[in-house]
């Protein structure tokens, strides 16, 4: 298992979310105080580690 | 005094608009306790509305959609005894769950006045979103009064009046590809 993957996975994951919920604020979807913007960034770094330890032993089960 | 600090108020109350950007402040819906009172008219008003008033007391809990740009003919008033006294009060931006708020103006002083209007020309800068809707309480405390209230606002307009939009779903689109890139070997074929 890599770390270095699991790590990048998870702050891409971050990212990606919180990116989106901006988006969702921007685009007048939710409300500025709206608990998504707390949530989704929380949820990309779990989803983005789960796909990353997922990703890294597959990678590894290949090579 | 007092005459600024109703002003104040109002602001919170009725002029959020330019709240944040300018100076101080644009209406919007909201809820109001306490002895206050606040009004606001938009000389020009939105495209589709044209001019309109707002009375903070008795908006219902419908989003206030207000111009990028505009003049306010603001009152506001408190009902104390009108002699002397000291107040204190805040209007805040509500921030998502967990960073708190942004407090955009706030007021400290005595005065013996109890109500107050003018003028407020506001412009807020390309930078700030329209169509988002943002949450602005504004509280004021003096001797016998304890006013509070929170305003649902919008800048009319569309998402890509501001550059913010497209910035962030280019951020958006790059985090996404650099996602993908990078859990691409779960996807793969095992042979």
């Amino acid at each position: 298992m890599k770390v270095g993957r699991i790590i990048s996975t998870a702050v891409l994951g971050f990212l990606l979310f919180l990116f989106v919920g901006i988006d969702l604020v921007l685009f007048g979807v939710v409300a500025l105080d709206s608990i998504v913007l707390t949530l989704f960034p929380l949820l990309g770094l779990a989803v983005g580690t789960a796909l990353g330890v997922a990703a890294s032993k597959r990678h590894t089960s290949t090579t | 005094m007092i005459m600024r600090l109703s002003m104040r108020f109002l602001g919170a109350i009725t002029m959020l608009g330019a709240v944040a950007l300018v100076s101080p402040a644009s209406v919007a819906h909201a809820s109001l306790s306490g002895p206050c009172e606040a009004t606001g008219t938009f000389q020009t008003g939105t495209k589709s509305d044209g001019p309109f008033t707002i009375n903070a007391k008795s908006l219902g809990s419908a989003t206030v959609v207000i111009p990028r740009e505009d003049t306010v003919n603001w009152t506001g008033a408190v009902d104390v005894p009108a002699q002397s006294r000291s107040y204190s009060g805040s209007i805040t931006v509500k921030l998502p769950p967990g960073f708190g708020s942004v407090t955009i103006d706030s007021w400290n002083s005595t005065s013996d006045n109890v109500a107050n209007d003018g003028v407020e020309e506001y412009k807020l800068p390309s930078l700030v979103p329209a169509g988002v809707t943002f949450v602005v309480s504004g509280q004021h405390k003096e001797p016998g009064a304890t006013c509070a209230g929170t305003v649902h606002v919008q800048i009319e307009g569309g998402a890509f009046d501001s550059p913010l939009a497209p910035a962030s779903l280019v951020l958006t689109g790059l985090s996404g590809a650099g996602f993908v890139a990078i859990i691409r070997p779960m996807f793969r074929r095992i042979v």
